[in-house]
């Protein structure tokens, strides 16, 4: 080592010595910074901003996306409504049940899927409310068909009933 | 007596480059350090204290699998605080390694970044505080100036020996 300070003679340590050091306090210092701030959020990239919540208005880009096949319509309303009536094709997947559910589902997708929500009118919550929380999740893309069932099924057009 | 002429001698420095050369001589290491130092404890203070928005920041570079990115979350800025404090004010070895590691991230944080870019990421440099913007061609030039600072730092010690 330095042959020409005295006070290194007793400790011949390596680089790795100090190197080892400065991990470990950073090691610890991160535990602390974890007990400080709180856990860091696992649930994912709220900052990334290639993610899409897109409201549509459009009764025939609904009908068009009814008819593709990598479309995964999601109603987000109370099972009760849905078991009484829903959009052809949709799925039950209640807004309060996205926490829980939304890993698993979106495990399940195929790639390429496209994930459609609606709710029972236009200012009902819930659909944003299953989109947010999946895209919090994970998912990258989710459209909202903003005037809901009500109106879909007022204009006469198919629904699925039991 | 011997009589013969010593260049090396700095009180025979004649010429105003030898001069300029030697005051940069003295200087560069310390500058290096505080650069450098001063630059990561900066970056490490502003974002120890918001994990959550680390981890997005990382999970933007979509490198990491999802069970790493929490926990260095945590562990970045506080390497990033232990490696400033080492070269600003380490004993040399600890300056040596300091400079060792910060040489090390700034390459993983360059080719992280140079990845991004060529995947056509929409990401966040989280560089100096979040919402800092994609890395662009400054962001490169800044992290090789720094990363010429770690190198001499790490050759030279940024200085004395026996300093603290």
């Amino acid at each position: 080592m330095d042959s020409n300070s005295p006070s290194s003679a007793a400790s011949p340590r390596g680089l790795s010595f100090y190197l080892a050091v400065i991990l470990t306090l950073a090691l610890i210092s991160s535990g602390v910074s974890r007990l400080i701030f709180g856990p860091a959020d696992p649930s994912g990239p709220a900052l990334e901003t290639n993610l899409k919540l897109i409201f549509f208005e459009d009764f025939s880009l609904m009908e068009s996306l009814l008819s593709n096949p990598n479309t995964v319509l999601l109603d987000a309303r109370d099972p009760r409504l849905y078991a009484i009536g829903r959009l052809p094709g949709a799925v039950s997947f209640p807004a309060e049940d996205a926490p829980s559910r939304g890993q698993t589902f979106l495990r399940s997708l195929s790639a390429g899927a496209k994930i459609v929500a609606y709710c029972s009118e236009r200012f009902c919550p819930l659909a944003e409310e299953l989109a947010t929380s999946l895209l919090k999740q994970g998912a990258s893309e989710i459209l909202v068909f903003a005037p809901g069932y009500d109106a879909w099924s007022e204009s006469g057009r198919p629904v699925e009933r039991p | 007596m011997t009589t013969e002429p010593r260049p090396t001698n700095p009180t025979n420095l004649t010429t105003l480059g030898q001069r300029g050369r030697a005051f940069l001589g003295l200087i560069w290491p310390y500058a290096a350090r505080i650069l450098l130092g001063s630059a990561f404890i900066f970056a490490s203070v502003l974002k120890i204290g918001a994990p959550t928005e680390m981890a997005s920041t990382i999970a933007g570079y979509r490198l990491l699998p999802d069970v790493l990115t929490p926990i260095f979350a945590h562990f970045l800025p506080s390497l990033e605080f232990w490696v400033g404090l080492s070269i600003l004010i380490g004993s040399f070895h600890f300056r040596r390694a300091g400079a060792l590691l910060c040489a090390l991230m700034l390459v993983v944080f360059m080719l992280a970044a140079a990845q991004g870019l060529v995947r056509g990421l929409d990401f966040d440099c989280g560089c100096f505080g979040f919402e800092s913007g994609r890395p662009d061609f400054f962001f490169f030039v800044r992290d090789l100036v720094l990363l010429l600072a770690a190198i001499s730092v790490y050759r030279s010690g940024g200085g004395r020996k026996t300093s603290t």
